[in-house]
């Protein structure tokens, strides 16, 4: 298992925290002292702010340069609630939590729509702003002096605190909660969630074409790193007693970010193992002097030079090569009608019905007409063929009718309904799935949950329900798997399942983008040129699973440019030609007609070998 | 000087534990138009990385040109005469079809500009669609511009062998039509030529030789005539109906 070498360092980290307080009792000396204690303490919060960094950066694959501010706003939420409205602790929490998650969300939103650098330059801007209104608003915030005075933590009248007189129950509170927070990651990280924060940093195209709304499964992956953050600014307000802005910088976040990378982002214990190691060194390096800031810049490089995916990253990498592949690696045969594929095979829209109808379809880039006029008829349960010379317009029609481009004029009904404008992840849920010409796979994710993630829709389980891992989740996720399973046999993939998508081979990238399309449960499947780069007998045994999908209600769009499978698997082919439509038909009269001739096949002889019949 | 361009004798490509290509020999004679064909997942494009040097071969060895290259790196390759086509063509897709080319004769720009105008007027002169469009963002040219493009950016290396990678991915008919006969024709002018092609119907037509890989093996090997006669290839990769 991947996540083993991390589970092993988590469970020591976890040990060894849950004993410290006491160490002293056993060597007999003075050890920790309250101010180790709370250094400790400091480091086990300042993990659960990474943790929720992690999610943002490690698996939604957005950057944050102002987690700092967001942990800042926890931390005052918690004091000024706790001074200035009397709240108790509890309370006081639970509001750091929810008032930073809502603050992220309103900054993620806007900004989320295009990855890259947008968001960090906002996380920036926001962090700068927060600190100012710190430092000015002194009546507020009470400037530089900051907040003093804050009451003491109780729970239910008990009061808390890190001293042995205590038991150290802050102290173990805190522990509790960066516990839960590993908790809360794991489980969120291990179900659709997770898989589609992945699968939208991977392919933003293929996560919308499965039904996952981009925009909203970002916003959330920065809600709830926010909320973290939050959480620990709330515990380290109830810790130190005081808060002002010093504290919020953006160096800290910076730190913050330093601390998931050096422990690996991506991986579950990076975030904490980071924090730990970063907080210790920052510890020793104070012993240098002036020379901290370089130490730690050479520590940094050094480290992620011979590390660089991180600590945990590199060590479950190294464990992970001398572990026996769980893959066979052995191509099975396809298709392959198993048991129990029912569910996603027998789909259908009403027969007989027009299950997508294109009426005068035009699509212009600028100056440049892709798709004029287009008229297209698709019957329900059948195949229809989409040919046409490259550059034709045929994937400009396939993105209109899939939701990716916009018609500039026209109308496309799709199962009797007008869905012009809809955007893709809407017309996914509907049941529209698609392929696309270069493949878009989630390469860095395994090839059973490329499967995974085109179940997205299907699960009815709630976000609490998710991260609390109730039965309904888990009857969900066993569900969904043995589907996955069962999908991956149908294309004869099952000895590639624990391979990650992007080490197969192209055709076979094929076969895994057909079975994640099939996951979706579509009643239209579009697929796009999806014989290219397969052999005559993989191109046969991909006419037979179209023809078996259409036999069993189907319907399928097909781009294609093999001649010989258009004629045998289509009942219909359109021909397109510089965006319009030269012919509609059915095959054997298209193959005789003098303009597809003219513009597609070519008037010369196709090269061939003499083949006895 | 040796007869052959190219000669791989035993050589084997790893992924980690996984091996997918276990001990290939091959040999491209001087002037030769060679085909290796084999179904998805037999090893055919992890060969050509190895060939290529973007990988480094687990075993065996590579010589090409009458030196031995085993483990050289791309670069070195291409300074020595290969070029390589790759699958998917990876065209700059933000530069122009002119820049695409320039880049093409990478290592001689600033000593040999004079050579190098010369050689893509040459080039052009094979794929005229491509004069036509010099000014243009290769990623604006269809698919089947974009493959001439990257065998003409291949050609402007003065390659003495060149290595093409599917050269029928995605690409109409009509296209085909057309490309075929340039690479006929190039090879007529004495360009060594491996073609790595899925579409077997086509490979068998226009070259010599053909090699038949399974499973990271070569399962067959010979004159392509004999090669499309095989039951074999023609159960697997002819289709029964017969060729296209």
């Amino acid at each position: 298992m991947r996540g083993r070498a991390g589970l092993v360092l988590l469970l020591l980290l976890a040990a060894a925290l849950a004993v410290f307080p006491w160490v002293g009792d056993v060597i007999g000396e003075r050890f920790p002292t309250s101010y180790e204690l709370r250094l400790v303490m400091r480091a086990m919060i300042l993990a659960i702010v990474a943790i929720g960094l992690n999610i943002l950066v490690g698996y939604a694959g957005l950057v944050s340069l102002g987690q700092a501010a967001l942990y800042g706003l926890g931390a005052h939420v918690a004091a000024l609630l706790a001074l200035r409205a009397g709240f108790p602790f509890m309370a006081a929490l639970a509001f750091s939590v929810l008032i930073p998650a809502a603050v992220g969300a309103m900054l993620a939103f806007p900004t989320v729509r295009v990855r890259g650098v947008y968001l960090a330059v906002i996380t920036i801007a926001f962090g700068l702003v927060f600190v100012n209104i710190l430092r000015e608003w002194v009546g507020f915030t009470g400037g530089a002096s900051g907040l003093v005075g804050i009451p003491r933590p109780t729970i239910l009248g008990e009061r808390l605190g890190a001293t042995r007189a205590l038991n150290f129950n802050y102290y173990y509170l805190i522990l509790l909660f960066l516990l839960a927070a590993v908790g809360v990651q794991a489980a969120l990280v291990r179900s659709r969630y997770g898989r589609a924060m992945r699968a939208a940093a991977q392919s933003e195209n293929a996560a919308r074409a499965l039904g996952i709304n981009v925009v909203a499964i970002r916003t959330l992956a920065f809600s709830i790193s926010a909320g973290f953050a939050g959480l620990g600014g709330a515990l380290f307000t109830n810790l130190a007693l005081f808060v002002n802005y010093e504290t919020f910088t953006f160096t800290t976040s910076i730190e913050l970010l330093l601390m998931v990378i050096l422990g690996g982002s991506g991986t579950l214990a990076g975030p904490v193992v980071g924090t730990a190691v970063l907080f210790s060194a920052t510890q020793f390096l104070q012993g240098l002097g002036q020379w901290q800031t370089f130490g730690y810049g050479v520590l940094l490089a050094l480290v992620l030079f011979v590390l660089p995916r991180g600590i945990v990253g590199s060590l479950q990498r190294l464990m992970h090569r001398s572990v026996a592949a769980e893959t066979s690696r052995e191509t099975g045969h396809w298709p392959n009608w198993v048991e129990g594929l029912g569910p996603v095979t027998a789909r259908h829209d009403d027969a007989g019905q027009s299950t997508l109808l294109a009426r005068d379809v035009t699509l212009r880039f600028g100056g440049l007409t892709a798709v004029n006029a287009v008229n297209m008829d698709v019957r329900a349960g059948t195949v229809h063929a989409l040919i046409g010379p490259n550059g034709a317009g045929k994937s400009s029609m396939l993105n209109v009718v899939s939701g990716f481009y916009r018609a500039t004029s026209g109308e496309v009904s799709v199962f009797g309904e007008n869905v012009g404008g809809l955007p893709p992840y809407v017309l996914a849920r509907r049941g529209i799935a698609r392929t696309f010409q270069n493949t878009e796979l989630f390469g860095q994710m395994t090839v059973l949950e490329n499967v995974l993630v085109g179940q997205h829709p299907h699960f009815r389980a709630t976000f609490a329900e998710t991260v609390l891992r109730l039965p309904r989740f888990r009857r969900e996720e066993r569900a969904a798997l043995a589907e996955a399973r069962r999908l991956l046999d149908f294309v004869g993939l099952s000895g590639f399942a624990g391979e990650e998508a992007r080490n197969l081979p192209f055709g076979h990238q094929r076969r895994l983008e057909i079975a994640r399309a099939l996951a979706l449960r579509p009643k239209l499947l579009l697929l796009d040129e999806p014989a290219a780069g397969l052999t005559h007998g993989e191109i046969e045994d991909l006419v037979a699973l179209i023809r078996g999908l259409a036999d069993r209600g189907m319907t399928v769009v097909l781009v294609e440019h093999h001649v010989d499978m258009i004629m045998a698997v289509s009942d219909r082919v359109t021909v397109l030609d510089y965006g319009e439509v030269i012919a509609d038909g059915p095959p054997s009269a298209i193959q005789s007609n003098p303009k597809v001739i003219e513009a597609y096949f070519g008037n010369a002889k196709l090269p061939g070998v003499a083949v006895p019949a | 000087m040796s007869e052959a361009i190219l000669s791989l004798s035993g050589v084997r490509v790893a992924y980690g534990r996984i091996e997918a290509v276990r001990g290939v020999d091959l040999t491209v004679g001087r002037g030769a138009f060679v085909g290796v064909i084999g179904s998805n997942g037999a090893g055919k494009t992890s060969l050509m990385r190895a060939i290529s040097g973007v990988l480094r071969p687990a075993g065996g060895t590579i010589s090409f040109d009458g030196a031995d290259v085993t483990g050289q790196k791309s670069h070195q390759m291409v300074a020595r005469g290969l070029a390589m086509v790759p699958e998917g063509r990876m065209v700059f897709a933000d530069q122009s079809v002119r820049d695409n080319l320039v880049l093409g004769a990478y290592s001689r720009i600033g000593k040999d500009d004079a050579g190098i105008a010369a050689d893509i007027d040459k080039v052009l002169g094979l794929f005229p669609r491509l004069s036509e469009r010099i000014d243009q963002l290769a990623g604006t040219l269809s698919g089947g511009e974009q493959q001439m493009l990257a065998i003409a950016r291949g050609l402007v290396s003065r390659p003495k062998l060149l290595v093409i990678d599917e050269l029928s991915l995605g690409l109409a008919p009509k296209i085909l039509d057309l490309l075929f006969p340039v690479l006929t024709a190039l090879n007529k002018e004495g360009l060594s030529i491996l073609l790595v092609e899925q579409m077997a119907s086509y490979a068998l037509a226009v070259t010599e030789r053909t090699y038949v890989m399974e499973n990271g093996r070569v399962i067959l090997d010979g004159p392509s005539a004999q090669v499309a006669a095989d039951p074999r290839v023609l159960d697997a990769y002819l289709g029964r109906r017969g060729a296209a």
